[in-house]
């Protein structure tokens, strides 16, 4: 293996970045707090990479992982996590990564290694087992499918990417889902889970040593496996604004979202993206807040710029989301925060706005950064999508330095000229007799 | 001032925790329930005569937040600030503790706010609807037995004139607890809190908290409410009755029990109901003191949960119920309990792993008494247990004769899966519409 780099995270956590011959990748953040360790396994595949008659096979592929190895028989994965003092054992799906996740003692991250090993290549994908799963990725989709917000956001990302793979749910169609038989899954699991195609990031109080010893013996000699194929190019931006309206029928009030198309992690003006999310919402002073909240016109509204914490490594999509008060349209939170944008842009953003957001983003920054595992999915997720253990840190520092002619720039570029789509989530409409 | 300190040198980052024990939701009017949640947000909208943007601006321009966490028997007003800034926060803490404006406007804004935000949390969140009509029927329509966000009945009628009378009823129960976590050193903080916090003191004026009074009723036979909501893909399942406090002697015990029931991946219900049946995507089961919906220190009840697709539901039931009875009525197997306190046991790290957990055991041993097991004593206890002191603490504290039972659904198609089961001494169907606003 070679050390690729050695790195501080936030001038207190030594950082450690790994990569073997076989392409299997490990970054080591020591926090000696406590004995134990969180243990990240990022696989850099996810829905966007599934082929159209494969729509949900990566989430359901990622049920598969916890089930039977040559090794290991059917419930031994989590009953050995539990001998171990294992917490937190579970798993997460997105549109370009699957990671799994536990926390352990670090007496136990040796046995721990060799399972994770032992599953990226020794699955058993036996017919019986994967029916047994399917009642409950069915299950999971029928629990999604009675949430109003659920239905919002997959209507938004089909508008959002009309012929990208994010337009799929990542979950997937049932009568895909119903339909995928062992075949599906041998060529799914040799096509993308190979040490090449793995991250794991280790956070805790571990011997670096020992630590490194057991992950060279497990995953050094696996064979390198398919190479990630490369990912679909993003969608031409949208050429002009449009609206979409869906409807449900157990909500009683509007739920309203507005994207714009933001250029990607990488972009230069992505720290000024971050910062602006900042500047508009956060915090009861901020000026959405205002409009909106105290306003009365919404009951909450919020910006999320969408980029590694989602895994969606380029394109990504700025969102402003407002729940609308009863009674209260969406077209009228649409007005109230298209006059704030252009106030904005118009008069100039105020020093105390300023340092509200840069403040309000540090804190939020240290907050996401509290245990083991957040520091570990804060590496490894912008390590997965940036190729930077360090992103955070670095995006953190650029935050600071962007300037009030960069942020209104931004604001003006992505927010008020770039087409938007506004998706509309209202109640059912009764239905008229014929 | 003393506060419970804990050091976190990490990261440049101070947060001050005020908890005021013996207080919490429970001291809602029955006619105003989510009165206390109303007052706690509309404090932190402006105070001492700054208006709610100039008070939030003044501090959000500090890299500053504040919150309030609300359970049945406490609230904690907490302050998380960059450190640098912390003096100046503190000041501003400060006024929100004292002299709130309780402002006119931001009320009726507030109000209007929240009575929205229940529909819409209830409309998005099922296990919501069905959480709160358990508790109301478990505690037998008590004040004890409501979620801390209130009712919608409640919200409507609180007035501002109840706001304002509302709030001295936080104070004088008990002493107050403040909680630290900081990068700076002890002595600096405990500086900047005696000369920045001062919090009221003097007489008690409160003997009996509603809690003091709270005493189980325990109704002989199975109760069951089937929340009308037809058209979902998924039912609700939530069941259980009052069996034990976290002071019990044999608290250690309720743990492992309810781990290998219901605990994790590899419980019985878990197992059982996903795993080899997959008829849920979860099942589980807690006592409900774990979960914050009752105080640590009285009895709570112990609850079973799942949520089957609409057409599992008539195997999953009956099936919950059978491993529960079969559950107390033998017990455990070696093999369950062995890997059990395994987990228990070798998970004793996971405590005090990062330094606001160390923190929030030591204010809970504030609020309750009840002291953390030391790792040797923690391991010595679990170590005792064998299936026979499983099977008689069960046989003593767990009655799944006597449950009450919350089902939502589709009613009709609930009914007939309701028919089923044995030993239903009564039945209703509540309308699981959630009411318009008009």
């Amino acid at each position: 293996m070679e050390l690729v780099q050695e790195l501080s995270l936030l001038n207190t956590y030594p950082l450690r970045h790994f990569r073997w011959p076989n392409g299997f990748q490990a970054i080591l953040v020591h926090n000696p707090i406590a004995p134990v360790a969180a243990y990240l396994s990022h696989y850099t595949v996810g829905s966007a990479l599934e082929h159209d008659d494969q729509r949900g096979l990566a989430h359901f592929f990622e049920h598969m992982m916890f089930r039977e190895t040559a090794r290991l028989r059917d419930g031994d994965f989590d009953r050995i996590i539990s001998e171990l003092g294992g917490v937190g054992l579970n798993a997460f799906t997105t549109y370009d990564t699957t990671a799994y996740h536990v926390n352990v003692p670090v007496w136990g991250l040796e046995r721990l290694i060799e399972m994770e090993a032992d599953r990226m290549v020794n699955l058993r994908l036996s017919p019986d087992l994967i029916e047994k799963e399917r009642g409950a990725v069915l299950g999971e989709m029928h629990m999604y499918a009675d949430m109003p917000s659920e239905q919002h956001w997959n209507a938004l990302m089909a508008a959002a990417f009309p012929a990208h793979p994010y337009r799929h749910p990542i979950i997937g169609y049932p009568e895909q889902v119903a339909a995928f038989d062992d075949e599906s899954f041998r060529r799914f699991y040799t096509e993308h889970y190979a040490p090449n195609r793995a991250l794991v990031v280790v956070a805790g109080g571990y011997d670096e040593a020992a630590l490194l010893a057991t992950l060279d013996r497990c995953y050094g000699p696996l064979p390198r496996g398919h190479e990630r194929p490369a990912s679909r190019p993003p969608d031409a931006p949208p050429a002009a604004s449009r609206t979409l309206e869906v409807f449900h029928d157990k909500i009683t009030s509007d739920y309203l979202s507005m994207a714009t198309r933001t250029p990607g992690l990488h972009h230069p003006d992505q720290a000024a993206l971050n910062l602006l999310s900042s500047l508009l919402c956060n915090g009861q002073s901020s000026p959405l807040h205002r409009a909106i909240v105290l306003e009365g016109i919404g009951t909450g509204v919020y910006t999320t710029v969408m980029d590694a914490e989602y895994m969606l490594s380029s394109p990504g999509l700025f969102l402003i989301d407002v729940t609308l008060q009863h009674g209260v349209p969406a077209e009228t939170a649409v007005e109230a925060v298209d006059v704030e944008l252009r106030t904005l842009l118009r008069d100039g953003i105020a020093g105390g706005d300023l340092e509200r957001a840069m403040n309000q983003f540090r804190l939020g920054t240290y907050a996401s950064m509290r245990t083991n595992m957040s520091l570990a999915r804060q590496v490894g997720g912008y390590m997965v999508a940036g190729e930077d253990p360090l992103f955070i840190e670095r995006m953190l520092s650029a935050v600071q330095q962007v300037t009030r002619e960069q942020l209104a720039a931004a604001l003006e570029t992505y927010l008020v000229a770039a087409p938007r789509l506004t998706v509309i989530q209202r109640p059912q409409q009764p239905e008229r007799p014929s | 001032m003393t506060p419970i300190y804990v050091q976190a040198p990490a990261l440049p980052v101070t947060s001050v925790t005020v908890i005021l024990p013996r207080t919490g939701a429970c001291l809602d009017p029955m006619e105003r329930q989510g009165l206390m949640r109303l007052m706690l947000r509309l404090q932190f909208m402006g105070a001492g005569g700054k208006s709610n943007m100039v008070f939030n601006s003044a501090l959000e321009r500090l890299g500053a937040t504040l919150s309030h966490t609300l359970t049945s028997d406490y609230i904690a007003l907490r302050l998380v600030t960059l450190t640098e800034n912390l003096e100046a926060a503190l000041s501003l803490f400060q006024e929100a503790i004292h002299t709130p404006n309780f402002d006119a406007k931001e009320f009726d804004r507030l109000k209007a706010e929240s009575i929205s935000s229940w529909i819409a949390e209830r409309e998005e969140n099922k296990q919501l609807r069905v959480q709160e009509t358990y508790l109301h029927r478990i505690y037998n329509e008590s004040p004890h037995g409501f979620l801390p966000d209130g009712t919608l009945e409640g919200l409507r009628r609180v007035t501002l004139d109840e706001v304002r009378a509302h709030y001295p009823t936080m104070f004088g129960w008990a002493e107050p607890i403040v909680a630290v976590l900081s990068d700076l050193p002890e002595p600096t903080v405990v500086g900047l809190l005696t000369e920045h916090l001062s919090l009221p003191q003097g007489q008690l004026q409160h003997p009996r908290h509603p809690w003091d009074r709270f005493a189980p009723v325990l109704r002989p036979g199975r109760h069951l409410t089937i929340i009308d909501d037809p058209g979902t893909q998924t039912d609700e399942v939530l069941m259980g009755a009052f069996s034990v406090d976290e002071s019990d002697p044999d608290w250690h015990v309720h743990r492992l029990i309810s781990l290998i029931f219901g605990g994790d991946m590899n419980s019985r219900l878990f197992r059982v109901l996903r795993g080899e049946r997959g008829l849920s995507y979860g099942a589980s089961c807690w006592y409900e003191s774990t979960h914050g919906r009752s105080p640590r220190n009285r009895i709570s009840p112990f609850s079973l949960y799942t949520f089957p697709s609409a057409e599992h539901t008539a195997e999953a039931l009956p099936l919950m119920v059978q491993l529960y009875e079969e559950l107390v009525a033998e017990g455990v197997r070696e093999d369950e309990l062995t890997l059990s306190k395994q987990a228990l046991i070798n998970s004793y790290p996971f405590l005090l792993d990062a330094p606001h957990k160390l923190l929030s055991l030591r204010c809970d041993t504030a609020l309750y008494g009840i002291e953390p097991d030391d790792e040797q004593t923690h391991r010595a206890k679990i170590s005792s247990v064998d299936p026979v002191k499983i099977r008689n603490v069960l046989q003593r504290t767990h009655h799944p004769d006597t449950m009450t039972m919350v089902l939502l659904g589709d009613a009709k198609r609930l009914e007939a899966v309701a028919a089923g089961l044995p030993g239903i001494t009564s039945q209703e169907v509540i309308s699981g519409g959630l009411p318009h606003l008009s």
